[in-house]
């Protein structure tokens, strides 16, 4: 089965296309989460509204909600797409490279972020939602939000809810030769697992947070960051804008060093 | 063993990469995630 993962940006294209179904789910969330990270908050709060109202989607959006709550409070609209396509023939990976254009069904398109610029036309989509439930979702962009999630868990037989129920076990597998003591150590190991496995090179609080739930932890606050910081097992990324929400971080050397010699 | 293909676009620049190296196309994928999302929270901010 050949998976084709396509993001869209203004002029800019972006094409994945693999065989590898572990790979594609992997970039795709993590695409879903990055692009999540730079949305204006309308669209998240829409986005969310309407994907909590679907069980079967909450499940897969709880993943995805440590970053929900750290939106960028700018207005600014970007439009983008994201194709996600599945071919079901069973041709050879070359011939279906060749052959895509003509086989390949029609691709479902998410415009991650809908053309709602103004407040009124926020507060309509709201009551349209509100108004229908689940059955019935604003027309064009966040209806094929739901489509590309829903043709996502058809699409693989595991399924997101099933991906979730693993998922929660990740970080504990990542971590099984770990023995973490105290609240450093757990941000520490949060840290290096968003690093080296999930693959993001800056990190929130929050994201910290969601990961050390996941281990059973309590919540990481404030005070323990700093000591990290003090520690230079993470730092703070710049914010040369000035107008960042939310700090970020990022594992050092140190912090690598002590994850992988000290924990 | 899976094939991978990665393609970039941006203006008349066009880009295409062929592995079955899941690690080393992996990497690329993030780093060019990041890039741009980077240059999105840039652009959001300004």
């Amino acid at each position: 089965m050949l998976y084709t993962f396509t993001f869209k940006q203004n002029n800019i294209e972006m094409e994945f296309t693999t065989t590898d179904k572990d790979m594609i789910d992997r970039e795709f969330e993590r695409w879903l989460i990055s692009l999540y990270n730079v949305q204006s908050p309308c669209k998240h709060e829409l986005l969310q509204d309407i994907v909590e109202n679907k069980s079967e989607f909450s499940e897969f959006i709880n993943e995805v909600n440590p970053v929900f709550n750290e939106v960028n409070e700018t207005e600014q609209i970007q439009e983008s797409e994201i194709t996600v396509i599945t071919d079901e023939n069973q041709q050879t990976e070359n011939e279906k490279i060749e052959q895509d254009s003509e086989q390949l069904p029609l691709p479902l398109v998410l415009n991650i972020m809908p053309d709602i610029n103004e407040q009124e036309q926020y507060d309509e989509a709201r009551k349209e939602v509100f108004a229908h439930g689940a059955k019935k979702m604003p027309s064009g962009a966040v209806t094929d939000f739901l489509e590309v999630l829903q043709e996502r868990i058809k699409s693989t037989k595991a399924g997101a809810i099933q991906e979730k129920s693993d998922g929660n076990h990740k970080i504990n597998s990542f971590l099984i030769d770990k023995n973490p003591q105290t609240q450093i150590d757990y941000l520490i190991c949060a840290a290096y697992y968003l690093f080296e496995r999930e693959k993001f090179d800056r990190f929130s609080l929050k994201q910290i947070n969601y990961e050390v739930s996941k281990l059973g932890q309590k919540s990481v606050d404030h005070s323990v960051i700093q000591q990290a910081v003090s520690k230079k097992y993470i730092k703070v990324v710049p914010d040369f804008t000035g107008m960042a929400d939310f700090t970020e971080y990022t594992i050092t050397e140190e912090g690598e060093e002590y994850f992988i010699s000290e924990l | 063993m899976h094939e991978y293909s990665f393609k970039m676009k941006k203006g008349e620049i066009e880009i295409e990469l062929k592995s079955d190296d899941s690690k080393f196309i992996e990497e690329q994928l993030n780093k060019w995630r990041n890039d741009f999302t980077k240059e999105l929270n840039v652009k959001d901010s300004s």
